[in-house]
């Protein structure tokens, strides 16, 4: 389902299908959204279970029709309405439906991705038992009036880079099942599939130096200005502050403590492994490590440098990087 | 998806099954008790196995179940193949169906059944009752498939599945078979109906319907007299004739065999010398209640046959095939007619045959009275006088008699109903050598005088005789007018004394008149809705060709309408609010749409209105003083005293398209 | 809005007339932001602090002074910097040799109204220090605990552009503020009357407090109760659904995000002189109290405010 940007692509005449019913549809309205469902947008078409009842009201029609019997032609009737205002109220559901947004939150290759899109109705009319479908996958969301709904549907994902889903489909057997009606759409927004990390990558390049991060980070001294506090006997001198001292009219010292340790510096190059996508799994395993271990690092991709920096953002940025590489 | 196949919950299951209950519950009236128990069973069964989480029996044990059903049914009914049986047949299979209903797709086949079931009960009774019976039977069943949808959704959609509102849901079901109606009855007045039946009906449909049959042996019309159910009701152009006049000619016997009289194939296939109308003919019309024979009932002497019928020799009205859904016909007959003023050697032979060896002291009573009284005229009038004058009475308590029931009747017993006397009086004259005939029919009706109607009830049912008399032809004589001349004049109650069931008081009767005045309406509009019907329908509207392709294309038109129509309300403003002040509210809104201001999505009201007043200068103070009151009225802590007065001064907001000055509204 | 928005009809009592005077001194010195004006307020009387950001020389010091003044109370100015220490902000404990005790000598931030200049400009834990105090309404030093003066307001003002050496407030604390807005550009006419008449920074000297602590502890108490429809409650829910359901945001409103929501509508409704909230009250409050919790997704491109916008735009107003 997840058709890769960057990977290669085979021809398959299931997807020249798909192109041709995606143009063929664009020319009607609007396909990515956000878009807002019409009549042109919308199929409709009986059920399974709405062709057999089909059936049944043809053999109660001939049967009734036969016997001369009025009220059995009555209630063949009444399943005719009944057909009817089914794949009416089918369509009602589908119609001046909103759908906007279309995106998902990263994750590593292997991992599902959830596709967010919401849905609104125009309206205010509520909703009822709506699906999108995205290949075999199903999810269901009914709207209140007034509010919107999200949906998110779960992508199954592969290889790393930007995707787009490929068409997607709402559908709704509201109220009785007998007609499904449905409509087409193409989510432009590409979602971000970062690189699967490796299993068991090599440690961290450099921390040798310094092993088990974790006294790292409760040292005494330091560099970096911590907090005042009231002077103790064996302070040294220089610690003293005196200015705040003086307005304080007490004797305050400063205490310093080390945040950081030493910097990072991830390459390409020193990932060991010969192919390309081992190399990029290993340094997202690395960065992912440094952030765990709130190290400062900074990730080489051939020209490219990211840091050093540290944190979630600085970890999002490099493992975008790295998708996209 | 597997999840929803299996364990499908109580009140999924549950409506399902109240759909195939409702939908089965006048066919178990009908059933032999022990079918409809095993019935019932099986439904209860499904329920206790939603209830408790039961899995479906093993494949060998339901298609056992299955067979064991079916073959129940062929051994309890017999081999008597009638709608009765296929019907009853279609209960126990969806019964048996119970055991594998484990899937939804079998849910939404059972809940879609239940119309074909309901449908089937149709074939054999239509009265106006059962329109209940339609309306709860599609409601409950729509309810189902409603529900089944809604717990599909709830499956897919991965939320728990709640249990439903029942009442909103049996609402919404409601309101579905309700907005059904539109389109349903479109295609009931419009759909092209057939004049003549796809494929012949099977003759042996008949299972145990009363109403009169074909032969006639002693009890047979007695056991109607308990029967109040209409037969068939007649309306007249002018008056209806009086009471003694009202012989509605039925099946004419020729044959007696000892006990049983029967027609006579030769009498009933040949054609009928012709009946002119005269200015004393009688026009009515008759709606027939469907008694599953061919015979159509008329008064003396028909001078049209309705289409698809004819007239047979001895004046019976003869349809092409059974009736089985009611039929409405008009009819002419003349009653000074003289029938058959020289009698055929074969008829005569015939209309004089009796079994030997039978009835001997009536034989030996009719030599008597024929040596004294050898003109076939006063020889009628002997045996009237007999039967008046000595000790006959007319009873339903009768005895049953043997080989000689003529005699046992005329000597012995001297109690009997109109088929004693009819019979007796026919072999004491053919033993006299007057050739009779044996009719029967019914006699009287119940004039409804709101309904402008007669109503002859299965109870009204009678049997008389015709003597052949030279210069009269076929005169009718009715015996029992001899023994108990309130019978004729004031119809079967009359001649028994006294009432003939607990419920037979006189407002029950009233009441169930005043029933049966709408029990005709729908006869006559719902019912007899047939071809001819449907085509003088459509001509007194004014369509020029009501031939049934012309009739479809009007349908097909007609449909468009409604299905636009009923679009239109649905995806209009049939979201209705109920509440008046959104209404004023959304109708200001249209009004400013019309004058080309539309709200923006996720524009507040008084956003709006406030641009509304820069916009539309005219306007603008009445616009301000619309956008307090409803800031006050929607959102403000006393709203109820200024709605009244938002819904007034909204209601003459009228924004002019020309933009004239519109100074007398402002405020 | 103000043009039709219902009056406050014939409500008794000093207290609305001296929050309309209050708003009118601000005005008369904040020139053509009354918008601005009206969400501090609201963030006072809802209980709650102010974040002013914008770039320097729109205002943002002018407001917070002539909201101190005319807020009346005693009022305190912090302007933070980078060697600024917690204790510089919420006191110290003082040993004294007399008697051999600690003292507490309370800092700046005892006060009803306290303007934090350029609260970037200070270290992260001077920054949290305040931010702290404001949370709990306490200052604890040395693990005594000192309540805050009643009412407790903090204007905070941030440059979000001089970033060199400073420490903006991280995301995660900048829900401690109930409100955050910007001041920006004064118009072209407001500008050239600027240039023109004498500055308008004089005007604070000679400005009298209005209300008085009392005064405010009444109107924050008045807000409260102030009467809120269904479908108002319903617009919120529908807001707070749409920010959580929004394709672009990576979390969506808190719980406690949807209850300060109604709490500033309420104040905003009583700044506004009303006797009753109105979805309009709900939508003005809605960017300065959601752009700073909503935490847009990195891959999304849009930023909050843009988010924001969305959201109020394509939610139905009931």
């Amino acid at each position: 389902m997840a058709e890769s940007a960057t990977q290669g692509r085979r021809p398959d005449p299931r997807k020249a299908w798909q192109k041709l019913m995606e143009r063929w549809l664009k020319r009607r309205a609007p396909i990515h959204p956000p878009l807002t469902l019409v009549y042109r947008q919308i199929f409709i078409l009986p059920t399974r279970f709405g062709w057999m009842l089909g059936v049944l009201m043809g053999a109660m029609l001939i049967g009734s029709l036969n016997f001369n019997n009025n009220l059995g032609l009555l209630t063949t009737f009444i399943v005719a309405g009944l057909s009817v205002n089914s794949m009416l109220i089918a369509f009602r559901n589908l119609h001046k439906l909103s759908i906007r947004g279309g995106m998902a939150r990263p994750v590593f290759a292997g991992q599902t991705a959830n596709y967010q899109l919401s849905l609104q109705s125009v309206d205010q009319r509520p909703r009822p038992s709506l699906c999108l479908r995205h290949g075999k996958d199903l999810v269901g969301v009914d709207i209140d009036s007034a509010s919107a709904a999200s949906i998110a549907i779960p992508i199954a994902t592969r290889w790393r880079g930007w995707h787009r889903p490929g068409r997607m489909r709402i559908e709704t057997s509201h109220p009785m099942g007998l007609f499904r009606a449905w409509a087409w759409f193409w989510p432009d927004r590409p979602y971000l599939v970062w690189p699967q990390p490796a299993q068991q990558p090599p440690p961290l390049p450099d921390s040798g130096g310094s092993p088990g991060g974790q006294d790292q980070r409760q040292p005494i001294d330091g560099e970096d200005f911590y907090s005042l506090r009231q002077w103790r006997e064996g302070d040294p001198l220089h610690r003293i502050a005196w200015k705040a001292s003086q307005r304080h009219q007490d004797l305050l010292s400063r205490e310093f403590r080390q945040e950081q340790s030493p910097e990072l510096v991830l390459a390409l190059e020193q990932a060991p492994a010969r192919d390309l996508e081992a190399r990029i799994s290993i340094l997202t395993a690395w960065v992912i490590q440094a952030e765990q271990q709130e190290r400062t690092w900074t990730l080489r991709l051939g020209s490219t440098e990211l840091g050093p920096d540290q944190g979630p953002a600085h970890r999002e940025r490099c493992l975008r990087a790295l998708a996209e590489l | 998806m597997k999840q929803s196949e299996q364990d499908i919950p109580l009140h999924t299951v549950g409506w399902t099954v109240a759909a195939m209950l409702v939908a089965a519950l006048p066919h178990l009236a009908e059933m032999p008790l022990g079918l409809a128990g095993l019935v019932v069973a099986a439904a209860a069964w499904r329920l206790a196995a939603a209830h408790s989480g039961w899995q479906p029996p093993p494949r060998w044990l339901r298609l056992m179940l299955t067979v064991g059903a079916v073959a129940l049914v062929v051994f309890t009914l017999g081999a008597l193949w009638g709608r009765r049986t296929a019907a009853t047949l279609l209960c126990v299979m969806l019964a048996a169906k119970m055991f594998e209903m484990f899937r939804l797709r079998d849910l939404r086949m059972v809940a879609s059944v239940c119309f074909f079931l309901i449908a089937t009960h149709f074939l054999f009774n239509e009265r106006l009752f059962y329109l209940v019976y339609l309306a709860a039977g599609a409601m409950v069943a729509v309810t189902a498939l409603i529900q089944i949808q809604r717990y599909e959704d709830s499956v897919l959609s991965g939320t728990t599945v709640r249990v439903p509102d029942h009442r909103r849901l049996i609402r919404q079901g409601a309101l579905m078979v309700a907005a059904a109606l539109p389109v349903a009855l479109t295609l009931f007045v419009l759909f092209p109906r057939l004049a003549q039946p796809l494929w012949g009906l099977p003759e042996q449909v008949m299972d145990g319907r009363t109403g009169l049959s074909d032969s006639m042996s002693p009890g047979s019309i007695a056991n109607l007299f308990l029967d109040d159910s209409p037969a068939f009701r007649a309306e007249f152009e002018d008056q209806p004739p009086p009471p003694q006049e009202r012989y509605w000619r039925g099946p004419v016997l020729w044959h007696f065999d000892g006990s049983t009289w029967r027609q006579s194939q030769f009498a009933s296939r040949q054609p009928a010398i012709p009946v002119e109308a005269a200015s004393d003919s009688i026009r009515y019309s008759i709606q027939l209640e469907p008694h599953e024979q061919r015979w159509l009932f008329v008064l003396d002497y028909p001078v049209n046959a309705p289409p698809e019928s004819h007239i047979s020799l001895d004046y019976q009205l003869i349809n092409r095939r059974p009736v089985t859904s009611l039929t409405q016909y008009e009819m002419v007959s003349t009653p000074d007619f003289l029938d058959m003023p020289g009698l055929h050697e074969n008829l005569r032979r015939q209309a004089l045959a009796l079994p030997s060896e039978r009835n001997p002291r009536t034989l030996e009573r009719a030599r008597e009275l024929r040596e004294r009284y050898p003109d076939d005229r006063d020889l009628v009038g002997a045996v009237l006088r007999w039967f008046n004058e000595e000790e006959f009475f007319y009873s339903l308590e009768t005895t049953p008699t043997g080989r000689h029931g003529a005699d046992e009747f005329l000597f012995d017993l001297r109690v009997g109903y109109c088929e004693h006397y009819a019979s007796a009086f026919a072999i004491l004259m053919r033993a006299a050598g007057v050739p009779t005939r044996v009719v029967t029919g019914y006699q009287g009706g119940d004039w409804q005088p709101n309904g402008r109607y007669l109503l002859i009830r299965q109870s009204d049912a009678h049997a008389w005789t015709e003597v052949w008399l030279e210069e009269s032809g076929w005169t009718r004589v009715d015996p029992t007018s001899a023994v108990a001349p309130d019978r004729i004049d004031q119809g079967s109650r009359g001649a028994i004394g006294q009432s003939r069931h607990l419920l037979d008081t006189d407002w029950l009767r009233n009441l169930r008149n005043r029933y049966d005045r709408f029990q005709h309406l729908w006869n006559r509009w719902i019912l007899g809705f047939d071809a001819e019907r449907q085509r003088r329908l459509l001509e007194r509207l004014g369509m020029p060709d009501t031939r049934p392709g012309a009739i479809a294309a009007v349908m097909v038109v007609a449909l468009a309408g409604v299905i636009a129509t009923v679009m239109l309300v649905l995806l209009g403003r049939s979201w209705r609010q109920t509440d008046p002040l959104l209404r004023a509210w959304l109708r200001l809104q249209r009004r400013l749409q019309k004058a080309g201001i539309r709200r923006a999505s996720g524009e507040t009201p008084l956003e709006l209105l406030e641009r509304a007043a820069d916009a539309l200068p005219d306007h603008t103070v009445e616009l301000q003083e619309l956008a307090e009151l409803y800031g006050h009225a929607r959102y403000g802590p006393q709203p109820a005293s200024q709605v009244q007065r938002f819904i007034e001064r909204s209601k003459a907001f009228k924004p002019g398209h020309t933009g004239e000055p519109a100074r007398l509204t402002g405020v | 809005m103000s043009e039709t928005a219902p009056r406050r009809s014939a409500r008794p009592g000093q207290l609305a007339d001296d929050l309309e005077r209050a708003r009118a001194a601000v005005n008369e010195v904040i020139v053509d932001k009354p918008d601005v004006v009206d969400l501090a307020f609201t963030a006072m009387l809802a209980g709650g602090h102010l974040l002013i950001e914008d770039l320097p020389g729109v205002g943002k010091t002018t407001l917070a002074q002539a909201l101190s003044l005319a807020m009346g109370g005693n009022w305190q100015r912090i302007q933070f910097t980078s060697d600024m220490l917690p204790a510089d902000i919420v006191g110290v404990s003082v040993f004294r040799r007399e008697d051999e005790t600690f003292e507490f000598r309370p800092g700046p931030v005892f006060a009803n109204v306290v303007l934090a200049d350029e609260i970037n400009r200070a270290t992260p834990r001077t920054q949290s220090a305040l931010l702290e105090a404001m949370a709990e309404g306490q200052v604890t030093v040395d693990g005594q605990t000192h309540p805050l003066p009643r009412p407790f307001f903090v204007i905070a003002t941030q440059n979000p552009l001089d970033l060199t050496g400073t420490y903006p407030l991280p995301d995660s604390q900048l829900d401690r503020f109930l409100l955050r807005t910007s001041i920006g550009y004064p118009s072209a006419a407001e500008e050239r009357r600027l240039l023109v008449e004498p500055d308008r920074r004089n005007l604070l000297e000679s400005m009298q407090p209005v209300l008085d602590p009392e005064r405010i502890s009444e109107l924050v108490d008045a807000a409260a109760a102030l009467h809120v429809a269904d479908p108002v409650l319903d617009y919120i829910q529908a807001l707070i659904a749409a920010s959580r359901a929004h394709a672009a945001v990576q979390t969506g409103l808190s719980p406690r995000a949807s209850l300060a929501l109604i709490q500033c509508a309420r104040a905003h409704a009583l700044v506004r002189q009303q006797d009753f909230c109105l979805p309009d009250n709900v939508k003005q409050v809605f960017p300065a109290l959601a752009v700073h919790r909503l935490q847009p997704l990195a891959e999304s491109g849009m930023s909050s405010e843009e988010i924001v916008a969305d959201i109020l735009a394509h939610t139905p107003v009931p």
